[in-house]
């Protein structure tokens, strides 16, 4: 049998291979995995709920079911595990709240559904930061921390989807971006990120506070590995008005493994030294080099109003929240909403209507001025973050971050333009990991591709990391755990 | 080259094509009576607020040349036309029916405009329309615009002047603006055909869109095969309207006037035809169960179904497009020019502004529902069909929106636009077109609507239905009605009839 290490680190078709091979069994795999959980789990706080005993059943229900000849597919028996905004039936959402009582939906969201119906065993409910919203100070349910520095954050907002999997405690994971809540994650932890375009899957049963901009989306170790659950839990869902008709579209992965012919275009406003942290900028040359080397054309763009992405993210994103919640919930929960949430929260509540319209037409604006930038390159490279992840902050007993106003603020709103403005033109935007910083965290970036056009940007993020390998370092989370343990005794 | 006995202008614009491209009238005939009749019956109708009478009798004279040396300009070759005074037409201003709009010219046409001149098309003029193009006015600043058939009657609105001017063969064809009905409200109420185009189907470039997420331009002529080839011209990708779609407008299969509507599915909106708290006359009525019966001979199979969220259209786009028109309204209208503002006009504005953002967030989503509602529709039937408006035009002084009260919110403002405010809503192609007449002998309205970009089944049904009926064929006694309401009205007025111009 593989070793534990092994196991963790296995992608969906090693698992899968093993698995029909008799090698490991998805027991097996779903025991050793839930081990790992409960032996560092404790530190990272990835998940706010395991649910060993179901996933034990589900991984022994896929095992009999392989034994018997009844194949669902690549992901039989593959662990994973949702952000705690989806339903899963049987399981406590949270939502990453103190203010909403614990639900136990009698109901998969459609993501959940579709993976239980293809055979992946869903191993329980990542951490978050308070309702998808990012900027909390003091997490309901422990601080998440990144996957190769507990001294370090794991990011807004799917945080426990992006450690999770970095840290080999499920094969994939689910999480939702709003305006980078999947890519943010998986930047700071190393792994692979996709905001699909809005429609591209169903959000029924998912909490949506951006209602014309959340999208759930799969993280997970590699490019291919994305694209093999992207092709589960894609398509239209009669559930979710709002989910697109239009085929889904998946990247051919076996293409000779070179991209010439491929038009690469890089919008230098967002790649300016002095907006970016110095590792970022050397790592992002680095994987510029990769692409040229690979063949690709890489082609100057200008996306006039890139600059206003972050404002203009910020002032409508909250516009679904009032909706998502009873008249006057809000107010009448006011105190038990953390300081970040529920100050991001009133703030975009005061948004007058006539400013709140005025920044969704400058999003209309925004969006055509990308649109026209995909018409002559066939994706657009940008930086993920601007840095690696910043240090775990404390945060003072009575609730208020320890460093005042700037602080909250700063935390509250992580820069990431680029991430928020593929956010805003609604393209599908994939994340993907690059040359390490130098302090060892992971660093990231972006390929964009036009509107229902996934297939692209992993067709290119896949022959990319047929030759780079970045995709395949790994944190040693015995050691990241231990390192900690000794500086907080230190 | 019939024309039914009546002169060129008052042909529809099939006929009149015909008889340009045959050489039995000319662009320049056709131009001038155009003209004349607007000089004629314009002063009481007030369907125009600029004319560009040399311009035009300039381009009708080309296009006449043109003719004679064999060249065709397009498919509207000659034809006269207006457009709502919200799209921009080089060298005359565009006032949206306000004294507070900027006097300046426009220098370049709107993207409609362009493509319908580079289609042979003439410009005469362009239309009134309540003040800042999204109903509710309650007097007009540059004169009362009146129904052809009577004109103590309402021409419908906002684009108003857009359904007086066919109607009253002031131009064959009129280009209006559709937010919640605006294009549907003038064709219905003068016994025109009208189409609320799919958002995305035509340019906005050019155009005054406060309602930048409803607004849409559509054609309004005499038959649903005339607003078919005015679309065909103005519809279309424009790079300068990022939001203009690039399907194709496809075309109906067959041809409807000859092959009928068999296999055709059709849906009678019950909320919309049978409106609740809004007793429709038995002339109504029956106008309806005959076009229901008419649809059945031809073929097509008819059977009536509930969609009860439509209900709340007419509430949640006050409280989402009213906000977004008053949000641009604001800096260059109501702030500095609050006092020469209409009173209906700017008190419904004032009141959208209140409205908060999570409360216009909420109403978003909800509309996003009941399109959903409607859009369901379209699995099991190929098209809706309900009343084009509740009843004929009602006269002039009943149409004023003067909200005292919350009763008068839903008997002025809201049972009225129960027929049209679903379908924008829901953003589907939706055209009206006439389908009798009340006892006072004025026109009454049908309404189609499809699937998105579905323009085709809209007019596959509408061509068939106009080639055995004769609604559209009727034209107002122009005579009659202007001398019959001038000599009442030498007659002492109250005071706020009308402003007089």
């Amino acid at each position: 049998m593989p070793s534990a290490d092994d196991i963790a680190f296995a992608s969906i078709p090693t698992l899968a291979g093993w698995y029909r091979d008799g090698i490991l069994t998805p027991e097996d795999a779903v025991r050793s995995m839930l081990e790992r959980i409960e032996r560092f789990d404790p530190a990272l706080r990835a998940f706010i709920h395991v649910a060993g005993p179901a996933a034990l059943r589900d991984a022994s229900i896929a095992a009999r079911e392989l034994a018997a000849g009844h194949d669902r597919g690549p992901l039989h028996g593959i662990p994973y595990a949702v952000k705690d905004t989806m339903a899963v039936a049987g399981m406590p959402t949270t939502h990453g709240t103190r203010a909403l009582p614990v639900a136990w939906p009698q109901r998969d969201a459609t993501v959940v559904a579709r993976l239980r119906d293809a055979g992946a065993v869903c191993l329980g409910k990542l951490n978050l930061h308070e309702l998808g919203a990012g900027g909390t100070v003091v997490f309901p349910f422990g601080e998440p921390r990144n996957a190769w520095s507990l001294d370090h954050v794991a990011e807004s907002s799917s945080s426990g989807s992006g450690s999770a999997v970095a840290a080999g405690f499920c094969t994939f994971s689910i999480g939702e971006d709003t305006g980078g809540s999947i890519r943010g994650p998986a930047a700071a932890n190393g792994v692979v990120g996709l905001r699909p375009t809005f429609g591209r899957v169903s959000r029924y049963g998912v909490l949506c506070h951006g209602w014309n901009a959340a999208t759930v989306g799969p993280l997970a170790r590699s490019a291919a590995e994305v694209a093999t659950v992207l092709q589960v839990v894609a398509g239209h869902d009669p559930a979710d008005s709002l989910s697109a008709r239009r085929p889904v579209l998946m990247p051919d992965l076996d293409r000779s493994q070179h991209l010439r012919g491929v038009r690469i275009g890089i919008i230098q406003a967002l790649m300016a030294p002095d907006t970016l942290h110095a590792d970022v900028v050397r790592a992002l040359e680095g994987a510029v080099d990769t692409f040229v080397a690979l063949g690709a054309e890489i082609v100057d763009v200008e996306v006039p109003g890139a600059d206003h992405a972050v404002a203009l993210q910020l002032i409508t994103a909250g516009d679904g929240a009032p909706a998502a919640h009873p008249p006057g919930w809000w107010s009448s929960h006011y105190a038990q909403l953390d300081q970040a949430t529920r100050t991001r929260m009133a703030a975009s509540a005061l948004v007058p209507t006539r400013v709140y319209l005025r920044a969704m037409r400058a999003r209309a604006v925004v969006r055509a001025r990308v649109l026209e930038a995909l018409e002559r390159v066939d994706v657009l490279l940008a930086p993920t973050a601007e840095g690696p992840a910043r240090r775990v902050l404390a945060a003072s007993p009575d609730g208020a971050a320890e460093d005042g106003n700037a602080v909250t603020i700063a935390r509250a709103f992580p820069s990431r333009r680029a991430s928020k403005l593929f956010s805003i033109a609604n393209v599908p935007a994939l994340a993907i990991p690059i040359a390490p910083a130098s302090n060892g965290l992971p660093l990231s970036l972006q390929l964009a591709a036009r509107p229902f056009a996934e297939a692209t940007a992993l067709r290119l993020a896949h022959v990319f990391q047929s030759v780079s390998g970045w995709h395949r370092r790994h944190p040693d989370i015995e050691r990241v755990v231990a390192a900690h343990e000794g500086g907080v005794r230190a | 080259m019939s024309g039914a006995g009546r002169e060129p202008h008052l042909w529809h614009l099939g006929e009149q094509s015909d008889a340009i491209a045959a050489g039995a009238i000319t662009p320049l005939e056709l131009v001038e009576a155009t003209l004349t009749q607007v000089e004629r019956f314009d002063d009481d109708l007030h369907a125009y607020l600029s004319l560009d009478a040399e311009r035009a009798l300039d381009a009708a004279r080309a296009a006449t040349r043109a003719l004679a040396e064999g060249r065709s300009l397009g498919p509207l070759h000659g034809i006269p036309f207006g457009v709502k005074d919200q799209l921009a037409v080089a060298g005359l201003p565009t006032t949206l029916g306000s004294r507070a709009s900027d006097p300046t010219p426009a220098v370049r046409d709107a993207t409609v405009v362009a493509r319908l001149r580079a289609a042979g098309a003439i410009l005469i003029g362009t239309h009134t329309m309540h003040e800042l193009g999204k109903g509710g006015a309650t007097d007009f600043p540059f004169g009362q615009p009146r129904n052809p058939w009577d004109l103590t009657r309402s021409p419908g609105g906002s684009s108003s002047g857009s359904g007086i001017a066919p109607a009253a063969g002031m131009g064959s064809f009129a280009i209006g603006e559709d937010t919640g009905g605006s294009v549907r409200s003038p064709a219905a109420a003068s016994g025109l055909t009208g189409l609320r185009p799919t958002f995305g189907r035509v340019s906005r470039h050019g155009g005054v869109c406060f309602g930048w997420n409803a607004d849409t331009f559509g054609p309004i002529a005499h038959r649903a095969a005339d607003v078919e080839t005015v679309l065909r011209v103005i519809a279309g990708y424009d790079p300068a309207d990022p939001l203009t779609t690039r399907r194709p407008l496809t075309a109906a299969p067959g041809t409807p006037e000859r092959d009928g509507l068999k296999g055709v599915r059709i849906a009678i909106v019950e909320e919309m035809t049978w409106p609740a708290g809004a007793p429709l006359g038995d002339d109504v009525t029956a106008a309806i169960d005959a076009v229901v019966a008419c649809l059945r001979e031809l073929g097509a199979s008819l059977e009536v179904v509930s969609i009860p969220s439509v209900r709340h259209a007419v509430t949640l786009t006050q409280a989402t497009t009213d906000v977004d028109v008053a949000s641009e309204a604001l800096t260059r209208w109501l702030r500095p020019a609050w006092d020469s503002v209409d009173r209906g006009v700017r008190t419904r504005l004032a009141a959208a502004l209140l409205v908060p953002t999570p409360l216009y967030a909420r109403a978003m989503r909800a509309r996003a529902v009941v399109r959903e509602h409607v859009l369901r529709s379209f699995g099991r039937f190929d098209a809706l069909l309900t009343l084009g408006a509740v009843g004929s035009a009602p006269p002039i002084e009943a149409s004023r929106e003067r909200i005292a009260s919350a009763q008068d919110v839903a008997r002025l403002v809201s049972a009225r636009r129960i027929t049209s405010h679903p379908f924008s809503v829901a953003n589907v192609p939706a055209l009206v077109m006439p389908m009798g007449v009340d006892a006072d002998g004025m026109p009454l309205a049908v309404q189609l609507a499809a699937a998105p970009y579905d323009e085709a089944t809209v007019f596959r049904i509408a061509r068939a239905y106009q080639a055995v009926t004769v609604w559209h064929e009727r034209r107002p006694n122009l005579e009659q009605s202007v001398a019959s309401w001038r000599a009442s009205s030498s007659a002492p007025q109250a005071p706020t009839e009308g402003s007089g111009g």
